[in-house]
């Protein structure tokens, strides 16, 4: 499997999905509803009876934005409470959810109760898996941030044009992004080895991630990548499609606010593509090469997960092996669930 | 009288024959008095970033008054060290550790009359505003003899500059040399009577950080010589650029009727050029802005079309507009009358119109500063503030009224919108007056009093006169005072005396009251529409006289609405604003509220109700720092509410999503 299938086969595990994605889109919509109600009070009682709201309807007006904003000055503090609240309270939630999506999509079974169950399952490793790599980030973002700012000064001094300064403060950028979507590369494949092998070691799940992405590296980061820049086409045909409506009649209105929300809806399905697509290639790899450098000693657990897997359509545990033969044995096994597996897919 | 007071005459005879007698280069008539000529050889030393220069000055006392003191200012010495009265008024850290390479100084080393007579030792440094001993950007000489009515002097000046890093729009970095307020200048001599003067004295202030300049006009005739490597610009017409075996070129520029003379070499400029009329315009921009080259061009002949229509053709021939490179924006957004600097970025989107702003800003200073010499230091609204308003009239007339600025992925602000925004959103909107020396204004009032508030002040006159009445009093005010020094008591009698002249001797509102609260004084503007109310009409209740006995009635409500519209002023200031009040028929009413009551009911009697009032309807006013309470419903239309509403929640889910 390379990078495009996975990505195509997680289009369509996701698509399966539906509940989970409508779920996952109720409390993006639930959350960012309850978060912006006390601010629309504030903006409401701020417009009070005054007809200058209903410039705003035909689109943007800089006077009317910014006496409001004038007279409104607490709207900012306001704002920044509301997103320092809601922003880690949503991350938590969706720490808790990713266990819950890699659950189903493994399990090839869409129900909520599946998806609760991975979800409460995963929810402590993950959360493990998501703090680490959040401190990965920020280091890295230290380390590239800082010698842009330690070095920008001299280059400024030696620059002989502003598009030299442009390209060198993108290349940082460039690195940092790089950076970081190896990083979630990792990420991602660590909670993929987590679930699959109902692991809590956490550095060793990082560990093998890290070996199975730069083993794969082209393969993983362009899948990351992909996914990654597939929402920026899709942003661009809903900004063309909406740039023009004013939404200054009840009915323009209707048809504008749903097509924000299938954007946003395509952003939740966006999350659950990546983990579709990540799964399915790691699960192949994962099942060809793990065998290669296997811990030995587990192949009988990997025997029984195989088991296992003839009800469970794909595998889910660590594996041990005692001698080649019985290796060879299982992935024999193996390649004819896989087989069965896609199979029943296509 | 002493043998040297001979000479000086006799010197003083012979350059007044020789100024009078010159060959005119540029015009063929004087624009202006040309009050102070001068003739610099200059040379500049790329390598220690030093020029050496010669100077000629011819000065005329213009004046009825006897001159025994000339005063002048050296400007360059403002970055002499980090105790400049410059320096210290604005806060810099001073070098950035290499202090022999980011300080600069002017030093005179010979100064003689025409005759020979030393001159020098009679120079002495001196702080008018503020007796700072270490500032020496301000001295006087003595004259040996009297300077008389209508004489000229002649001044021999040998002088060097050691130029700045570049700081407040002069110096150097690297090989980028723009090269502003660079020579010993002759201050202006106000006879009682001139501006605001009761007697004859020298205005000649120090350089300040918040303060521009105040000039004679005159002529300029200066040979500047730089490695041949080098192009140049500046605000004279080249008339002359020979090269030498030494590998060195001498450019000669002549300019006359300005009031400044400054230029630009680097090795990197490209030169572009484009003839507009009669004025050929030259720009010399960075290699890597070539795809925004046109874009100075449209910009420049815009304003150019727009203040021939509104004031007057703009006579000089030439225009050099000067693109400064990234390393040298210190430079950028500066003027003289005939070169400005213009700022812009590589690949800046076409939607930003940063280059466009600039570029029509200073060069509108042509007009205002340029031809209307007006006293930066002490009014200097009188220029930041004209030219801001054309600026935005010029830029929202030729981009689009609400895209004159920006119009990029939805974002749309005009340039008038952005100006006043930057008034209107002040905490402390009357922290000062606008009328006010430069220097005095509080710490970042500068730019909010002589730039933003009187491009507002100026538009809200518009509106309530009439853009038609505006210009007229805008042309009458500049062609009573081109190659003047106007001041702000000029400007508004003659606003007073052209809206005299179109209002059948009804004047509307006393111009002379709108500009002592608008521009003498501090007040804001704000009025507000706080409350509409309908009741219907009660029928009689209670005991009536009728043919002599009381008889009760208890009679149900009319027909009839009694309504009101509450207005209230929070703000000082008081100016007549149209009121369009709406009914339930569909009625509407429009009427100007002219009141200096603090709450106010206008009050309707009908068969209808009110149902919104709206002040200042065409927004005409824009003063009014906040227009949210200058309307009211009592049926606000949900829908908006609802789409802010959306629009609101839309990205903020799109933004939680992202942090996931």
């Amino acid at each position: 499997m390379n990078l495009f299938n996975a990505y195509s086969q997680g289009f369509k595990e996701t698509g399966k999905n539906l509940r989970v994605l409508f779920l996952l889109f109720a409390v993006n919509f639930v959350l960012a509803i309850l978060a912006i109600k006390p601010l629309m009070n504030l903006i409401t009682k701020g417009f009070g009876n005054s007809l200058a709201v209903t410039e705003l309807l035909h689109g943007f007006n800089y006077t009317i934005i910014n006496d409001f904003l004038s007279q409104n000055n607490h709207l900012f503090t306001f704002i920044t409470a509301i997103l320092l609240v809601i922003i880690p309270l949503y991350w938590l939630l969706s720490v808790f959810f990713s266990g819950g999506i890699l659950h189903t999509l493994n399990r090839n079974s869409y129900t909520l109760t599946t998806f609760f169950n991975g979800a409460v399952a995963n929810f402590l490793r993950f959360l493990a898996v998501s703090l680490t790599f959040i401190i990965l980030q920020v280091l890295f973002a230290l380390a590239v941030f800082g010698i842009l700012g330690a070095t920008i000064e001299n280059f400024f001094s030696t620059a002989s044009s502003e598009i030299s300064i442009f390209w060198y403060v993108f290349s940082f950028f460039l690195s940092f992004s790089i950076i970081s979507l190896f990083l979630q590369s990792i990420s991602d494949y660590t909670k993929c080895y987590l679930m699959l092998n109902a692991s809590n070691n956490i550095l060793k799940a990082i560990w093998r991630s890290l070996v199975f992405v730069i083993k794969h590296f082209l393969n993983t980061f362009f899948l990351k990548l992909l996914l990654s820049l597939t929402p920026l086409p899709v942003f661009y045909i809903w900004y063309k499609i909406t740039h023009d409506m004013e939404g200054a009649t009840w009915l323009g209105l209707i048809v504008l606010f749903v097509l924000q929300q299938i954007f946003v809806f395509f952003r939740v399905y966006m999350h659950v593509w990546s983990y579709a697509s990540v799964l399915e290639f790691y699960s192949h790899r994962f099942l060809l090469a793990e065998f290669n450098s296997i811990d030995k000693k587990s192949f009988t657990n990997w025997n029984n997960a195989a088991t296992d897997i003839s009800e469970e359509k794909k595998v889910s545990a660590a594996p041990i092996q005692e001698t080649q033969k019985e290796e060879d044995v299982y992935m024999q096994k193996m390649d004819e669930e896989i087989n069965k597996t896609n199979e029943s897919k296509v | 009288m002493k043998p040297p007071a001979i000479k000086f005459f006799l010197s003083i005879f012979f350059a007044f024959f020789a100024i009078n007698f010159q060959a005119q280069y540029i015009f063929n008539l004087p624009l202006s008095n040309r009050q102070a000529n001068y003739i610099i050889r200059v040379n500049l030393n790329t390598e220690n970033k030093m020029l050496t220069a010669v100077q000629k000055l011819t000065y005329i006392n213009q004046s009825a008054d006897t001159l025994t003191e000339l005063q002048f200012h050296a400007y360059m010495n403002a970055f002499m060290n980090n105790q400049s009265t410059f320096m210290k008024e604005s806060n810099r850290p001073g070098s950035s550790g290499n202090p022999e390479w980011d300080f600069g100084f002017l030093k005179i080393n010979k100064l003689s009359l025409a005759d020979s007579a030393n001159l020098l030792p009679s120079l002495t440094y001196f702080s008018p505003d503020d007796n700072n001993p270490d500032d020496r950007t301000v001295f006087k000489i003595k004259l040996p003899g009297k300077l008389m009515p209508k004489d000229s002097v002649i001044l021999n000046f040998e002088f060097e500059v050691k130029l700045p890093k570049i700081i407040a729009r002069t110096g150097y970095v690297r090989d980028y040399f723009f090269i502003a307020q660079w020579f010993p200048k002759i201050g202006v001599y106000e006879p009682a009577g001139m501006r605001y003067a009761k007697r004859g004295a020298w205005n000649c202030h120090q350089f300040h950080a918040n303060s521009e300049f105040y000039s004679n006009f005159g002529t300029y005739d200066v040979y500047i010589t730089l490695p041949q490597e080098y192009v140049v610009g500046s605000g004279g017409k080249l008339m002359d650029k020979k090269e030498d075996a030494k590998g060195l070129t001498t450019w000669y520029f002549r300019a006359e009727d300005i009031v400044d003379f400054a230029w630009t070499a680097s090795k990197r400029f490209k030169v572009a050029e484009k003839q507009w009329n009669h004025v050929k315009i030259q720009l010399l921009y960075q290699p890597e802005h070539k795809d925004l080259v046109q874009r100075h061009f449209d910009a420049t002949i815009a304003a150019l079309e727009y203040f021939e229509e509104t004031l007057e053709t703009f006579p000089y021939p030439h225009l050099t507009i000067v693109d400064p490179p990234f390393y040298g924006m210190g430079s950028s957004g500066m003027e003289y009358t005939t070169l400005f600097t213009a700022g812009s970025f590589w690949n800046e989107p076409e939607g930003l119109r940063f280059t466009e702003m600039v570029t029509v800003h200073e060069f509108g200073h042509a007009y205002f500063m340029g031809m209307l010499a007006s006293n930066e230091f002490e009014e200097a609204w009188l220029d930041e503030g004209f030219n801001s308003y054309f600026e935005t009239k010029i830029l929202d007339h030729y981009y689009g009224k609400n895209t004159g600025l920006i119009d990029i992925a939805g974002i749309q602000i005009g340039d008038f919108e952005f100006s006043r925004s930057g008034y209107a959103s002040l905490k402390n909107k009357g922290m000062a007056e606008i009328y006010r020396n430069a220097w005095d204004y509080p710490y970042g009032g500068y730019g909010v009093y002589s730039y933003q508030k009187p491009a507002v002040v100026l538009q809200t006159l518009e509106g309530i006169v009439g853009e038609k009445v505006m210009y007229q009093i805008l042309k009458t005010y500049f062609k009573r005072w081109k190659f003047k020094h106007p001041s702000t008591r000029n400007f508004i009698e003659i606003a007073a005396e052209v809206i005299e002249a179109n209002s059948n001797g009804n004047p509307k509102f006393d111009i002379n009251q709108y500009f002592s609260q608008t521009v003498y004084g501090s007040g804001h503007m704000d009025y507000a529409v706080t409350d509409i109310s309908n009741q219907l009409k009660p029928g009689a209740q209670g005991w009536f006289e009728t043919t002599g006995n009381l008889a009760v009635k208890n009679e149900k409500s009319t027909d009839q609405y009694e309504s009101y519209v509450q207005i209230e002023r929070f703000g000082e200031v008081i100016l007549p604003v149209e009121v369009l009040v709406k009914f339930s028929s569909g009625r509407e009413v429009l009427e100007t509220f002219d009141s200096d009551q603090k709450r106010f009911r206008l009050k309707y009697s009908g068969p209808d109700r009110v149902v919104s009032a709206t002040i200042d309807p065409n927004f005409k006013i824009p003063l009014d720092t906040n227009v949210i309470n200058n309307s009211y419903s009592i049926t606000v239309k949900q829908a908006a509410k609802r789409k802010i509403f959306a629009t609101f929640l839309f990205w903020l889910q799109n933004f939680i999503q992202f942090f996931i």
